[in-house]
C-alpha cells in the first residue's frame, strides 16, 4: 500500500507507543505494530507468513551472548554475598570526610559497576546495604538516596554493561569500542558526584551528621580492602583487560568474567549450589525478558524502512540542513523526553532505526552517538515521574520515604549527568579517546 | 482442586524446570566459550561449531522460556496507566491487555505454522557450520507462541501474574 511517509510513521510508531502506554508488555506491543505494518506494507498475508523466521533469526546471534553473561557476573557476586563484603570493606576505608556514607555509596557503586552489567542490581545492592544505615545516622533522605540512584546508573556506562552490548549489537557496530568508550564518561560522573556531595556537606554539615565512630587504623582498617575488594578487580581486569589487549572478543571476555566471578566466590567460601542456581535463574529471567523484546526489533526496523518512514524522516532532516551537533542535541532531547515515561529497551528500539541512518548521513561517529544514547538512557533511569531506578529505590527504601523525596533526591544528580552529557557533546574525545587508543 | 488450578499448578512446575534449564544453559555457554578461547590461545584448535550451537541454544532458550517470564509477570511493561487507575479499572484493563496479548499470539501461531509448513515443504536451510532446517527453528517459534497463548488464557482465568517465592529485586539491566 502506498502511504505518505508521515502517515506511515504515525501509524507504526503510534500503534507501538499507544500499546506501550496502556501497559501491554513491550515485546507484544512491537509484535502488534509489526503485524499491522507487515499487513499494510509487506503485501498482507505474504509478509506476515515470512515474519516468523525473521523473529527466530533476529536473536540467533553470538554477539548477544555477553548480555546474559555480563548480567550473570553481577548476579553471582550479588547472590553469593561477595558484593556486600566489598561495600563493607570500602565503608571501613573511607573516613573523616563530609557525607562519608554517601561517598562510600558512590565509591562502592563505582566498584560494583565494574563487576556487574546491571544498573538495577547495583542500585538494589547499595540501597539494601547503605540506605538504612544512612537514615539511621540522621542523613537527610535526599542526600542518602540521591548518590545511590546516581551511581547505580553508572553500571550502564562502565563495562561490563549489558545494555551497551545490546545497543551495539542491534546497531551492528563494534561492541568493544562502545564498552571501552563508556569508561571515561562513567568515571567523570563518579568524580562529579563525589565533588557535589563533599561541597554540599561542607556547606551544610547537618545534611550528613558526622558520627563519633572509633576510627580503625593501620592493617585493621586496610585489611578488608585488600581481602574483600582488591581481588574483585581480577574480574574487571579479566574482562576489560582481555578486550583491551585483544586477547578475547567481548563474548569471550564475558565468559571469562563469569568464571572469574565463580572462582572468586568459591575462594571466599561463599559459593553454594543454591546461590549459583539462583544467579543462573535470575539471569535467565532477565535475559529472556530482554532478548524477547529484541526479536521484534529487526522486523520493526524493516517495516519502517519498507513503509518509507525511515527515508522520509531522513529527507526531512536533510532539508533543514542539521549539523552533527544540532542533530545530536535533537536526538538527546527526544531520548530525554521519552525517558520520562518509557523503559530503556523501548527507547532503543523506537529510536535506533532513525538515529543510525541520521548519524551515517551526517558522517557522525556511531560510537560517539551510542555513548550519548547510553548517557541519555542513564539519565532517564532517574527522570521523574517514571524513571526505573526511582521505583527500585522506593522498593528498597523504608516505607516512610515518599516518592516525592526520591524525585527530589534525583534532581541534582540529573543536573550533574547533564553536565557530563554536554561535555561529551562538546568534546567527543572524552568518549572516543580510549577506543582510538585501542586501534 | 478445579481442572484449571490443576493445569495451572502443572504448568508452574513445568516452567520452574524450564527456568532451571535455561539458567544452566547460560552457565554452559560461559564454560564452552572459555574452553574454546583457552584451546585457541594454547594452539590446541577450537570447539568446532560451538558458536553456532550457542546461538541456537540462545534462541531456543529465549523463546521457550518466554511463557515462564510472562507467568512471573516479568516482561517489561510501561505501567504508568495501570498504576494510576483504581483497582477495579486496573483489573479490567489488565484483562483487556491479556486478551490483546492472546490475539497477538494466536496470529503469530497461525502465520508461524504457515511459515513452518512452507519451510518443511521447501526444506529451507540455515547454512553455516551446520545445516539447520528452518522448520526446526519455526517449530520452536510455534510452540513458544502456543504456550504464550495458553499462558495469556491462564492469566485471564487466574487474574494476573503467578510470581515465584523468593524472587529478588535486583533483576533487570
Amino acid at each position: 500500500m502506498v502511504m505518505e511517509w508521515y502517515w506511515a510513521l504515525t501509524l507504526l510508531l503510534g500503534s507501538a507507543v499507544a500499546l506501550l502506554v496502556i501497559g501491554l508488555p513491550v515485546a507484544f506491543a512491537f509484535f502488534a505494530a509489526n503485524i499491522v505494518g507487515a499487513f499494510i506494507f509487506l503485501r498482507g498475508e505474504i509478509g506476515l507468513s515470512l515474519m516468523p523466521i525473521e523473529y527466530a533469526l533476529s536473536i540467533t546471534k553470538f554477539t548477544l551472548v555477553p548480555v546474559a553473561l555480563f548480567i550473570l557476573m553481577g548476579e553471582i557476586l550479588f547472590q553469593t554475598g561477595v558484593a556486600f563484603r566489598s561495600i563493607n570493606a570500602i565503608d571501613k576505608l573511607i573516613s573523616r570526610v563530609p557525607g562519608r556514607l554517601a561517598i562510600v555509596s558512590i565509591a562502592g557503586g563505582s566498584v560494583f559497576s565494574s563487576l556487574s552489567g546491571s544498573t538495577i542490581a547495583n542500585t538494589a545492592l547499595l540501597g539494601n546495604l547503605l540506605l538504612p544505615d544512612m537514615l539511621k545516622r540522621g542523613y537527610q533522605p535526599t542526600l542518602a538516596i540521591g548518590p545511590i540512584m546516581a551511581v547505580g546508573g553508572i553500571a550502564m556506562l562502565i563495562p561490563p554493561s549489558a545494555l551497551a552490548v545490546l545497543l551495539a549489537s542491534l546497531a551492528e557496530r563494534s561492541i568493544t569500542d562502545l564498552l571501552i568508550a563508556g569508561v571515561l564518561p562513567g568515571l567523570m560522573m563518579s568524580a562529579l558526584f563525589v565533588v557535589y556531595v563533599l561541597i554540599r556537606c561542607r556547606l551544610n554539615p547537618s545534611l550528613a551528621p558526622q558520627a563519633d565512630e572509633a576510627l580503625e587504623r593501620g592493617w585493621v582498617r586496610w585489611r578488608p580492602f585488600f581481602v574483600d575488594v582488591l581481588p574483585l578487580f581480577i574480574i574487571f581486569a579479566v574482562v576489560v583487560g582481555s578486550i583491551f589487549l585483544r586477547i578475547a572478543a567481548p563474548e569471550e571476555a564475558a565468559a571469562l568474567g563469569c568464571l572469574a566471578a565463580v572462582a572468586i566466590s568459591a575462594a571466599y567460601g561463599k559459593l553454594t549450589r543454591q546461590a549459583l542456581m539462583k544467579a543462573l535463574r535470575e539471569t535467565a529471567k532477565i535475559n529472556v525478558m530482554l532478548l524477547f523484546i529484541i526479536t521484534g526489533s529487526l522486523t520493526f526496523a524493516q517495516v519502517l524502512q519498507v513503509s518509507g518512514a525511515t527515508s522520509g524522516v531522513l529527507q526531512a532532516i536533510d532539508a533543514v540542513s542539521l549539523t552533527q551537533v544540532s542533530a545530536m542535541l535533537l536526538m538527546m532531547l527526544l531520548l530525554l523526553f521519552l525517558g520520562c515515561f518509557m523503559d530503556q529497551i523501548s527507547m532503543i528500539l523506537l529510536t535506533l532505526p532513525f538515529f543510525l541512518p541520521i548519524a551515517d548521513t551526517l558522517g557522525m561517529n556511531s560510537t560517539w552517538l551510542m555513548v550519548m544514547m547510553l548517557i541519555a538512557m542513564e539519565i532517564s533511569l532517574k527522570t521523574p515521574p517514571f524513571g526505573l531506578l526511582l521505583f527500585v529505590m522506593k522498593g528498597v527504601a523504608p516505607a516512610h520515604i515518599r516518592i516525592t523525596q526520591i524525585y527530589q533526591a534525583a534532581l541534582p544528580f540529573i543536573g550533574l549527568e547533564l553536565i557530563v552529557m554536554g561535555m561529551v557533546i562538546a568534546f567527543p574525545a572524552i568518549a572516543l579517546f580510549l577506543p582510538n587508543l585501542l586501534r | 482442586m478445579s481442572g484449571f488450578h490443576h493445569l495451572d499448578a502443572l504448568l508452574g512446575r513445568f516452567y520452574h524446570h524450564v527456568g532451571n534449564l535455561v539458567g544452566l544453559s547460560l552457565g554452559l555457554f560461559a564454560l564452552a566459550i572459555s574452553l574454546d578461547l583457552f584451546l585457541r590461545l594454547f594452539g590446541l584448535g577450537n570447539l568446532p561449531g560451538m558458536q553456532e550451537i550457542v546461538e541456537y541454544a540462545l534462541f531456543a532458550g529465549v523463546f521457550l522460556a518466554a511463557p515462564w517470564v510472562l507467568r512471573l509477570g516479568a516482561h517489561v511493561r510501561v505501567d504508568l496507566l495501570l498504576t494510576g487507575l483504581p483497582k477495579s479499572a486496573g483489573d479490567a484493563l489488565n484483562r483487556v491487555l491479556d486478551t490483546i496479548g492472546l490475539l497477538i499470539c494466536l496470529v503469530l501461531v497461525w502465520f508461524g505454522s504457515i511459515n513452518l509448513s512452507s519451510a518443511y515443504a521447501f526444506n529451507s536451510l540455515q547454512m553455516k557450520y551446520f545445516n539447520v532446517p528452518e522448520w526446526w527453528l519455526l517449530t520452536v517459534f510455534v510452540i513458544s507462541f502456543a504456550l504464550l497463548a495458553l499462558e495469556f488464557v491462564c492469566r485471564l482465568l487466574r487474574g494476573g501474574d503467578a510470581p515465584e517465592a523468593g524472587a529478588d529485586e535486583a533483576g533487570g539491566v
